[in-house]
């Protein structure tokens, strides 16, 4: 196996991808709510911090799926 | 304009269709597969009633013109605008729940009654293919119960017939109870 290559079937990729469903639910519902009341909590620092390392790992899932490997008909 | 742009960032909602890639890699029984396949749906289900919720809040918004049904009464009054936001949320998320079930909900201006009538419409289809797919699930579910259901009563029909004794009777149901309890 080539260096720095992710199996698909691996508890890391199962693990990775169970964290972006969950992050990407959280943000079904946050970006929403966001948009159309612009509530108060959504200038607070902690926010804005939280809001960028959700964007952070989902550039890194990108990179991740780059790397990943795929199941053909051969397995 | 900025805050219309981050809207944008839903279009990381395919990521969500991993759930099943994950789901399959896990060793749960079929039944339990088909329970969770429902949660699922239904939390799909609440994500869109969510999202048109907060849709509709936005639109409404533009011209604070739309009174909610419930305040047409004569007086054509609402304080709605002014309330607070868990109010408003609360407020928008139960008319989509309205809306999805067909009633009335008082479009005011030509943006609204557009929306209004995108809503129905995907409404009659999401109810038609979500609800049947649960549907199908729940059969899935109940699958064991049913069979097992089915050789309880052809045993018993059986025993019946051939005027078994009673504490045999009993014996044998209690194996089938046994074994049922204890099936992977």
């Amino acid at each position: 196996m080539p260096k720095f290559i992710i199996r698909t079937n691996s508890k890391f990729r199962l693990y990775w991808d169970g964290l972006i469903t969950f992050l990407a639910i959280v943000n079904l519902f946050i970006i929403p709510l966001e948009v159309a009341w612009i509530p108060k909590y959504s200038e607070t620092l902690s926010y804005i911090v939280f809001d960028y390392i959700v964007d952070i790992l989902f550039l890194i899932d990108i990179v991740l799926n780059f790397r990943t490997t795929i199941m053909d008909k051969y397995g | 304009m900025v805050e219309e742009l981050k809207i944008v960032k839903i279009g990381k909602i395919h990521t969500i269709s991993r759930f099943f890639k994950i789901l399959n890699s896990l060793s749960l029984k079929e039944q339990n597969k088909a329970f969770v396949k429902i949660c699922y749906y239904f939390s799909i289900f609440l994500c869109y009633l969510h999202l048109s919720a907060c849709i509709w809040y936005y639109i409404i918004r533009w011209h604070d013109q739309w009174i909610p049904p419930f305040n047409l009464d004569g007086y054509k009054y609402t304080s709605i605008y002014e309330e607070s936001m868990l109010y408003q949320y609360l407020s928008s998320f139960y008319y989509m729940i309205a809306c999805f079930g067909g009633n009335e909900m008082g479009p005011l201006n030509p943006l609204e009654c557009i929306y209004i009538i995108l809503m129905m419409v995907f409404a009659a289809i999401i109810n038609a293919n979500l609800f049947g797919e649960m549907s199908f699930l729940m059969t899935v579910v109940s699958k064991t119960q049913m069979e097992f259901q089915l050789k309880v009563d052809v045993a018993n029909t059986t025993m019946h017939n051939i005027n078994l004794e009673n504490k045999v009777q009993e014996e044998i149901r209690q194996y089938f109870r046994f074994t049922q309890a204890t099936l992977y």
